[in-house]
């Protein structure tokens, strides 16, 4: 790269972790949250079906 | 309970597209604003080329800033125009166009240098497009956290405390998107990772606040005697949101503030996506949560059926 | 009514005094903390160097002290109420909430103000000797000190309330009180500051600093006096 742009995007070429950081760390943790969440309601769906059924068997004997 | 899953999905769906939409947008169509310039001997692409810059210069000593640059040069009365190549105290050396001039200090007279200005990119403002919806989100949910604890002080009905304490969680998370993604603008805007600044340090409050929220929740035993004291807490804690909202417009403060038409329209737009999708997201996980406290509810009370 | 009201907030507060009066257990323990906390500041200071000026410091330092030594008393006055079963007692008889709340806040104000008055001619003598010190606006301290105090009770009396409640009572109050105080500390600090530097332009920051308690104290109060009703019969 010529020196002049060199020096006009030393901004730039300094930034960069930084941005990217930030990116990562939020988009990680919002993945990350919601993935566990989504998680944590499919195991209680089963968990709650199985539950129902039980109860369901037991109010039909 | 389906329902309120559904709608979290269909809130997660349309919230993540427009967020990447924004992420796209903040990185291939907004332009990046300048911070500051550099100024250089010469005009070497248009890129970010702010325009021509002239320096009057009365000292020749002064000259050795401007090697490589082109100079008009008064000289004992008379005009010289070229490029400097070298420049000391005790004169300067200039390429014209009929060979090399000396030029002995004791003889300068005053001199102009020609250059070019050039806009630094502030490549660190795309923070700007997720930090502030994220900010946002946190101040709004935070207030939807004190109005169901006023909710439940007035009613006592068990519901707004699970509202308010899944709106405190969702509070929470986005309290430290916004320090995490805010600490890094700090280091990449102002060279440092904390100053101790109205705005950050009201934030920093807000976040010690609603961690105080769920300490107190942890320390209470009794069910409705927890609902209560949280929710007193709550509406306390949220005082400090307005304040530190509005406090970067009351007093001096190095943390930047939007104004009206300060942003252009691809970067407006941009910034409007980003806070409709985050706006979306939070409603989604808030959803998401509550569906998850009322299966756990129905487990319970299945159990308690199972028990008898 | 009202005279009912007053002389049942008279009888609270003289339960408090006169019990203080007798075991002296609060002032003891909060002029003794404060006591102590100088100790640590002379500690925290002894590597400062010759070129320090203490005045520059001397507000934050005193208000720290005041922070912390109020959470001790709050503390220990509502953990009194508690163990001896006294709050229960009054929300059995026809006492107005609002009463018990102020006649609470009036207690600890007294309380935390006399070893405020105590605290800081020590301070002085043992931090500020041979500084030049504008008594006219060292004069203004003391309306810093009430209104802080206010605000400090007020606050405090609300949280101490709900944290004797809880497991691991101080550090949840000092989990909530400080974060919730902040406000009112930072305008204490600045107009106390500004008394003790004492220059014409210092005033108008000293002003600035009341009005910021002040303000605080308003709204704190009116949230604070409008939430003790639901906490404390919880």
């Amino acid at each position: 790269m010529d020196a002049t742009l060199k020096e006009v995007y030393s901004l730039v070429l300094t930034q960069w972790p930084l941005v990217a950081g930030a990116y990562a760390l939020l988009w990680t943790g919002l993945v990350v949250y919601v993935g566990l969440a989504l998680k944590r309601l499919s195991e209680l769906g089963k968990q709650l079906e199985v539950l129902e059924a039980a109860v369901a068997r037991r109010g039909a004997e | 309970m389906k329902s309120s899953v559904i709608r979290a999905l269909i809130a997660l769906v349309v919230g993540g597209a427009l967020t990447l939409a924004a992420f796209l947008g903040a990185f291939f169509w907004a332009g990046v604003p300048d911070f500051g310039f550099v100024r250089t001997a010469q005009q070497t692409d248009s890129v970010r080329y702010q325009g021509p810059f002239v320096q009057d210069v009365d000292e020749a000593r002064y000259l050795r800033n401007f090697v490589g640059y082109e100079a008009d040069i008064t000289a004992d009365g008379t005009l010289t125009e070229g490029r400097i190549t070298e420049a000391s105290e005790d004169g300067v050396t200039l390429e014209t166009d009929a060979g090399d001039v000396t030029i002995a200090a004791a003889d300068f007279d005053s001199a102009q240098v020609h250059g070019s200005t050039y806009g630094r990119p502030d490549w660190g403002q795309k923070i700007f497009y997720f930090h502030v919806p994220v900010a946002e989100i946190s101040f709004i949910v935070f207030g939807f956290a004190a109005f169901y604890s006023i909710r439940f002080i007035m009613t006592r009905r068990r519901e707004y405390d699970t509202k308010a304490r899944v709106s405190m969680e969702v509070t929470l998370l986005f309290v430290m998107f916004t320090m995490a993604t805010g600490i890094l603008w700090t280091r990449a805007a102002w060279g440092v990772w904390w100053m101790w600044e109205p705005r950050l340090t009201t934030y920093f409050i807000m976040t010690l606040l609603v961690i105080g929220y769920f300490v107190l929740r942890n320390a209470v035993e009794d069910e409705e005697r927890r609902a209560l004291y949280a929710a007193a807490f709550g509406i306390l804690a949220f005082i400090d949101a307005p304040i530190s909202f509005f406090i970067t417009r009351l007093i001096p403060s190095n943390h930047p503030v939007i104004e009206r038409g300060g942003l252009e329209p691809p970067m407006l737009a941009t910034f409007i996506i980003a806070q409709i999708g985050m706006i979306l997201l939070g409603y989604a996980i808030y959803q998401l949560r509550m569906g998850e406290v009322l299966l756990r509810d129905r487990i319970e009370h299945a159990k308690t059926l199972l028990e008898r | 009514m009202a005279s009912a009201s007053m002389r049942q907030f008279k009888a609270m507060l003289r339960k408090d005094v006169v019990m203080e009066l007798r075991t002296k257990e609060m002032l003891m323990s909060m002029g003794l903390y404060s006591l102590l906390t100088m100790v640590v500041y002379f500690v925290a200071l002894s590597q400062a160097g010759a070129g320090f000026d203490p005045r520059d410091i001397a507000a934050g330092l005193l208000w720290l002290a005041f922070i912390f030594t109020s959470m001790l008393g709050l503390n220990r006055s509502l953990v009194h109420e508690k163990d001896q079963g006294c709050l229960e007692a009054l929300l059995l008889s026809p006492v107005d909430r609002p009463v018990i709340y102020f006649a609470k806040v009036t207690g600890n104000l007294l309380f935390l103000l006399i070893v405020e008055a105590l605290t800081i001619p020590v301070f002085a003598f043992l931090f500020l000797q041979g500084e030049t010190i504008d008594l006219r606006t060292m004069a203004l301290i003391p309306l810093v000190l009430v209104a802080g105090s206010i605000g400090i009770a007020g606050v405090g009396t609300l949280l101490a309330t709900m944290s004797v409640n809880t497991s691991g009572k101080d550090f949840v109050l000092a989990m909530l009180f400080i974060p919730l105080i902040y406000p009112l500390l930072l305008g204490a600090v600045m107009a106390t500051g500004a008394a003790i530097v004492g220059t014409p332009e210092a005033l108008g920051v000293f002003w600035t600093g009341m009005a910021w308690v002040i303000g605080y104290d308003v709204i704190m109060l009116l949230a604070s006096y409008g939430l003790y009703e639901f906490i404390v019969g919880a």
